[in-house]
């Protein structure tokens, strides 16, 4: 640089060093070494599909949305449902919470899910004749779309059979159309279909029909989820005007329940309760009200869940049990009792001399659903390729949890059809976190760097607030910062030049994601 | 997004690794980007300093370019005499940096620089300050601030006079150019290098360079310490245009107290609250000032 100089007059005459400081190895001064790992973020953490937030986000902050799906799919391949009906554990430990305020990770999840709608373009299937495995999933709830989605990915034909006549399980005939929009779930149908998944519906699966699916399949997944109402065990339960709760919202969506009328009684104080009741009102119930045995802390439903049926105007009466429906063949009045103060999982007690009556005409029950999968397979488990998915494993959970339980499911699945094949890169599927991985806490970042901003309502704006926690966003603050120009800042991926790297830690300090830690690294020359 | 807008930096270096600073070292992070902000073609007079030894003992050089070293109090003499001498030998582009610490500015090189500042000569003064004398072991200048500790003030001698307002000095002096600046905002610095190499006559840089070692803060906190100090209103950010015209450049957003500063520094450590109390008085009452001066 020096010598090369264009202009003769430059340099003056004058002596000069020539030999560069390049020859001090001042990396032997050093006790600690800055180290790069990427970890794991609070809301990736939380969430029940373990989804790589931070990476997705960082594409979007780019604006590269079609990399933001491809990392997308990885963990979950329904953006758009997700973003719509997740209750987002991960905005609630998102460290930009204890900044200004949480990134609308739902908002953003669910503009990837419509990107991938809008410009879905069929390639790169793998043609059927090539497809030399074949699976059977019962069921097409989130976990059975989900599994059937990584499993066509892996290159296996996949086919589903749904008893009702719409798929979607939950998805379809649960949750309510203001929560899912019902073109979103037949966007995703459509696009399942399209990619060469085939789906039956109106087809049940009994227990014997079986061995008829074990012959003409390799693989058998049960992913028929909870979708029975457990029984209250009260006496007049078998009169008519009493239902379940999902056996009640399923009527609705089908179109079997046109209108409700009357005094509805709801009993329960799960998700399905409050849709339940929010459900009836909407449809034309004079007065509904939830009955439910402790007290509101102790609900195991959503809180937006709670507070929109609060807005829908359902009477809540907590510490109340139902012990008798009483009615001549139809329904008229309940019996109840007042309850003592209890945690969930501690056991109810009545209080003597507090029973009273309310009238209704209809009654939800909804506290607990069960799954019908022993009726199916009363074999399960046991069997080497009968696998099994979602609610119908775990009881009642989220959607996330449900396409999670596939995404694990399909991974499984097809390890073991491949007798043993390692799972690896190309697989293009996240493998799930063990739990003990260092989770990135608000006080390693640098948030200094950030100005304080509320959400915007662009998803790339937005995208753009995410600390990216724990994922190196490639930002190259550490290069900036280094006073012995130990960051190689011309490669782009700001390596560390650890000849020259004297350990002060200004690049871990200074670091906006906390990817970089001081760790004691024994070099070979020591 | 960021504040620091790290990709529109200049990933072009004319400074080496293997310099002689210590570790976690302001004053080298600070001429690096002033290396990055000037190009090759410069000539750089270092006073006794540290960074007589950073920029490398013989046979060794750290900087890219042509370095002359000079005695203590003749900083800014030297860097007029030398553009004086470029100037004969017709070369009228290249552009004369003199580096100096807070010695060699507040104490030592005073008479130097004002002198040169008189005559306006056509250098660019850079004053990276560490606000004591640390190459030689941490004796006190008068740059060095109210409550610290160093070796020529120990504990609990502790130092009881303010520090120098060197800015009030040089704004006293009419110079084209006066700025202040700190590592922690680079593109700050970055732009203030840039409009003083535009600007002719003589250019004073006063750079806020915390230095871990006679500060007794941990080699990883030089760039939050920098930070701290504009945050906490203690260093404001500002530009001095002929002696008369102050802009701020950096307004904080909210009041961050000085302890946050101080408490980090053993060099504070004994200071009790009445004394911290005192300081930040001090800190709210120049602030006042200087927005005084601004809105003139």
């Amino acid at each position: 640089m020096l010598y090369s100089n264009e202009n003769k007059n430059f340099p003056p005459p004058i002596s000069v060093e020539t030999v560069s400081t390049r020859v001090n190895k001042t990396g032997l001064w050093r006790f600690l070494t800055p180290v790069r790992k990427e970890k794991i973020s609070p809301c990736r953490s939380h969430c029940p599909l373990e989804s790589g937030i931070p990476r997705w986000m960082n594409k979007v902050k780019e604006g590269n949305w079609e990399e933001a799906w491809q990392i997308m799919r990885e963990y979950n391949p329904f953006p758009a449902i997700i973003g719509y009906v997740c209750y987002q554990f991960c905005v609630e430990k998102c460290s930009r919470a204890l900044y200004d305020e949480p990134i609308a990770i739902g908002e953003v999840e669910k503009e990837i899910g419509l990107w991938r709608h809008k410009n879905y373009e069929h390639k790169n299937s793998i043609p059927e004749r090539e497809k030399s495995k074949k699976v059977v999933i019962v069921g097409s709830g989130p976990a059975g779309l989900s599994c059937a989605f990584y499993l066509n990915m892996l290159g296996v034909s996949v086919t589903i059979l749904e008893k009702l006549p719409v798929a979607g399980g939950l998805l379809a005939t649960g949750i309510p159309e203001y929560r899912l929009p019902r073109d979103i779930l037949k966007k995703e149908l459509e696009i399942l279909k399209a990619e060469g998944i085939v789906i039956k519906t109106d087809y049940e699966v009994g227990k014997d029909d079986l061995p008829n699916l074990q012959d003409n399949f390799d693989a058998v997944l049960l992913a028929v989820g909870a979708q029975e109402s457990k029984p209250l065990r009260i006496k007049g339960e078998d009169l008519s005007g009493v239902t379940g709760g999902v056996e009640f919202l399923r009527d609705l969506h089908l179109g079997k329940l046109k209108e409700v009328e009357g005094r509805v009684i709801v009993i329960g104080g799960g998700n399905a309760a409050v849709d339940a009741a929010c459900a009836a009102k909407r449809n034309g119930a004079e007065e509904v009200t939830l009955l439910y045995r402790r007290g509101e802390e102790e609900m195991p439903a959503h809180p937006h869940e709670i507070k929109a049926a609060v807005e829908a105007g359902v009477n809540f009466i907590f510490q109340t049990v139902v012990e008798e429906i009483i009615g001549e063949s139809k329904v008229q009045k309940v019996r109840a009792g007042k309850t003592a103060l209890s945690c969930r999982g501690e056991e109810i007690n009545v209080l003597a001399g507090t029973e009273f009556y309310l009238d209704c005409n209809l009654i939800i029950a909804a506290a607990g659903q069960e799954s019908k999968l022993s009726e199916v397979a009363p074999s399960f488990p046991g069997e080497p390729l009968i696998f099994a998915a979602g609610d119908a494993v775990s009881g009642p959970s989220t959607v996330a949890g449900a396409i999670f339980s596939g995404r694990e499911a399909a991974l499984n699945l097809f390890s073991m059809l491949e007798h043993g094949k390692e799972s690896n890169e190309s697989f293009q599927i996240a493998s799930p976190l063990n739990g003990k991985e260092e989770i990135v806490s608000f006080e390693s970042l640098n948030s200094t760097l950030y100005s304080r901003q509320k959400r915007f309502d662009q998803p790339q704006e937005e995208a753009g607030r995410c600390f990216n926690c724990g994922l190196c966003s490639k930002c190259g603050v550490c290069w900036i910062f280094c006073p012995d120009l130990s960051v190689d800042g011309l490669s782009g991926d700001f390596e560390f030049l650890l000849d020259y790297c004297k350990g002060c830690g200004i690049c871990v300090t200074e670091c906006p994601t906390g990817v970089l830690t001081m760790e004691e690294v024994v070099s070979d020359e020591a | 997004m960021f504040n620091t807008q790290v990709g529109d930096f200049s990933r072009e270096e004319f400074m080496s690794s293997g310099h002689n600073a210590c570790a976690g070292c302001g004053p080298a992070l600070a001429v690096r980007f002033l290396m990055k902000a000037m190009g090759p073609r410069v000539v750089v007079v270092i006073t006794a300093s540290c960074w007589s030894i950073i920029s490398g003992v013989v046979p060794l050089r750290s900087l890219e370019t042509v370095v002359m070293h000079c005695p203590f109090p003749s900083a800014a003499a030297t860097g007029s005499g030398v553009k004086k001498g470029l100037e004969a030998l017709g070369d009228l582009q290249t552009q004369v940096v003199v580096l100096a610490g807070d010695g060699g500015t507040f104490d030592i090189g005073l008479q130097g620089l004002s002198g040169a500042a008189e005559r306006n000569e056509d250098i660019l003064f850079v004053c990276y300050d560490n606000e004591a004398y640390m190459n030689t072991g941490m004796q006190k200048s008068s740059a060095t601030p109210y409550g610290s500790r160093s070796t020529t003030t120990p504990d609990p001698m502790l130092k009881t006079n303010p520090k120098k307002d060197i800015m009030k000095i040089m704004a006293a002096h009419r110079i084209p150019y006066a700025a202040t600046a700190t590592i922690a905002f680079p593109e700050d610095l970055i732009s203030k290098f840039k409009r003083a190499l535009e600007t002719k006559g003589l250019r004073f840089l006063h750079l806020f360079t915390p230095c871990p070692q006679g500060w007794g803060s941990p080699t990883d906190k030089t760039v939050e310490l920098s930070r701290l100090a504009v945050m906490t209103r203690l260093f404001p950010l500002i530009e001095v245009e002929d002696g008369e015209k102050y802009t701020i450049n950096y307004l904080p957003e909210e009041h961050v107290p000085i302890e946050k500063y101080l408490n980090p520094q053993r060099r504070f450590r004994s200071l009790d609250q009445e004394e911290v109390a005192l300081i930040q008085e001090q800190v709210n009452r120049d602030w006042e000032k200087m927005c005084k001066l601004t809105a003139q």
